[in-house]
C-alpha cells in the first residue's frame, strides 16, 4: 500500500527535465508597400505625335510612351506602353538666307496610376532640317548683287519628328512607387519570403547567445 | 654615288616618318572638356568654320554677356540646371532655349547665315556627336580674354542703364 502511494505521488509531481511545448511561432508575410525607382534609371521612349519646326513652338506638349518595361526591383517592373508628356524645348522655322528649322524636345514625366515619374536628359533623333545655309552664301558670292538678292530667298529644310521614333531618358529623381500599381516580370519574380515573427520574449527567458 | 643613295634613303625614311609623327601631334592635341561643377550643368557654344568667320558670336542671356565665339573656337558656359534662353544678334537677332541637366553637357552651335548687310548668327542644338565632328578642327577662347569682354559689357550696360 505504501508503495503504491509513492507511484502515485512520484507520478503526480512532473519531470524538471522534459522540455515545455514550444508555443507556434506567427508567420507574416512581408509584402512592401512600395519599391524605390532610383534616379539616373535610363529608359527608351518613343513619341507619340507628329513634330515639325514649322508647326510646333516651343512649350508644346506631346504623349510618350514607354517603350520597354522599367525592371524596378525583385521582378517588378513599370510596365512597357506606360504614358507621359513630353515638351518641345525650342522651335525655330526654317527661314530665308538658308537656315535650317530647329526643333529640341525633352521628357516631362511618365505617369503611373496617380504618381509621376519625372524624367530629364531626352535624347531623340530628330531628323534635322536642311541647312542650305552653304548654297545660298555660294549664290550670292557667285551672283553678285542679283544672287545675294536671290540667295536671301532660299530657305533651309524643316526639322521633323514621326510619331513612333523612339528616345532615350532618364528618371529624374528616386520615386516610390506603390507595389500596387507595378506590374510583374515572371522571369525575374521573386516571391516575398514569409518571414517568421520574433517569438515573445519572457522575463525569466535566457538569453539564446550572448556576444563575449 | 654613295652621296646620292644615302639621300635617297634619308629621304625616304623621312617621308615614312613624318605620318607617324603628325598622327602622334594629332592625337596629343585632341580635346578634352572639362567636367562641369558639381550640382551644375554646362553648354559647350561652338563655331564650325567657314562662312563669315570674321564675324564672332556673342551670346547673352537676359541680355548680359555670358560668352563669346570666332571661328572654328569653342567656349564652354557654366550653367544651372533648368531651361535658358540664348540670344545672339548682328543685323537680326536669333534664340535657342536649352535644357541645362545636372552633371551633363549640352551643345549649342553658332554659325553664320546670309544677311542683308552683314552676315546674321544662327545659334542652334547641337549634340555630342556633331560636336566630335568639329572637335578636331576646334580651338578654345582664351578664357582670360572673355571674362575680360564680359566684364567690360557688364561695366557698359550698366552706364547705359545709369544714363537711362
Amino acid at each position: 500500500m505504501l508503495l503504491l502511494l509513492l507511484a502515485v505521488q512520484v507520478a503526480a509531481v512532473p519531470s524538471e527535465a522534459a522540455p515545455a511545448p514550444t508555443p507556434p511561432v506567427p508567420v507574416v508575410a512581408e509584402t512592401p508597400a512600395a519599391i524605390v525607382l532610383p534616379a539616373l534609371t535610363n529608359i527608351r521612349l518613343r513619341v507619340l505625335a507628329d513634330l515639325a519646326s514649322k508647326q510646333n513652338a516651343t512649350g508644346d506638349e506631346f504623349d510618350i510612351e514607354l517603350v520597354e518595361p522599367i525592371s524596378v526591383a525583385g521582378g517588378y517592373v513599370i510596365p512597357s506602353g506606360t504614358r507621359g508628356r513630353g515638351w518641345v524645348i525650342h522651335a525655330d522655322k526654317a527661314r530665308f538666307g538658308g537656315k535650317a528649322g530647329e526643333l529640341l524636345l525633352g521628357a516631362r514625366y511618365l505617369k503611373l496610376g496617380n504618381v509621376e515619374i519625372p524624367l530629364r536628359s531626352m535624347k531623340v533623333g530628330a531628323r534635322p532640317g536642311k541647312d542650305n545655309g552653304g548654297l545660298a552664301m555660294g549664290m550670292a558670292v557667285a551672283g553678285g548683287a542679283v544672287g545675294g538678292v536671290a540667295s536671301m530667298f532660299i530657305t533651309g529644310g524643316q526639322a521633323r519628328v514621326a510619331t513612333g521614333m523612339e528616345a532615350m531618358a532618364k528618371t529624374a529623381s528616386d520615386v516610390e512607387l506603390p507595389v500596387a500599381l507595378l506590374g510583374r516580370d515572371n522571369r525575374y519574380f521573386v516571391p516575398v519570403q514569409a518571414v517568421a515573427a520574433p517569438a515573445p520574449v519572457s522575463a525569466g527567458s535566457t538569453p539564446v547567445s550572448q556576444p563575449k | 654615288m654613295n652621296i646620292v643613295k644615302f639621300a635617297a634613303v634619308a629621304t625616304a625614311i623621312a617621308l615614312v616618318g613624318t605620318p607617324a609623327v603628325a598622327k602622334e601631334e594629332k592625337a596629343a592635341t585632341a580635346i578634352t572638356l572639362p567636367t562641369p561643377k558639381p550640382g551644375m550643368g554646362q553648354v559647350v557654344l561652338f563655331r564650325p568654320g567657314g562662312m563669315g568667320s570674321a564675324i564672332k558670336c556673342t551670346v547673352r542671356e537676359d541680355g548680359k554677356m555670358i560668352g563669346r565665339v570666332s571661328g572654328n573656337r569653342y567656349y564652354v558656359i557654366d550653367a544651372p540646371a533648368g531651361t535658358h534662353t540664348y540670344t545672339t544678334k548682328t543685323e537680326a537677332t536669333d534664340t535657342i532655349n536649352v535644357q541645362v541637366e545636372p552633371d551633363e553637357t549640352t551643345f549649342v552651335k553658332c554659325k553664320i547665315a546670309m544677311g542683308i548687310m552683314v552676315g546674321r548668327p544662327n545659334l542652334s542644338p547641337s549634340t555630342e556627336e556633331e560636336w566630335t565632328k568639329s572637335a578636331p578642327k576646334m580651338k578654345p577662347m582664351e578664357v582670360e580674354k572673355i571674362a575680360a569682354e564680359i566684364a567690360k559689357d557688364e561695366a557698359e550696360r550698366a552706364a547705359s542703364a545709369g544714363a537711362n
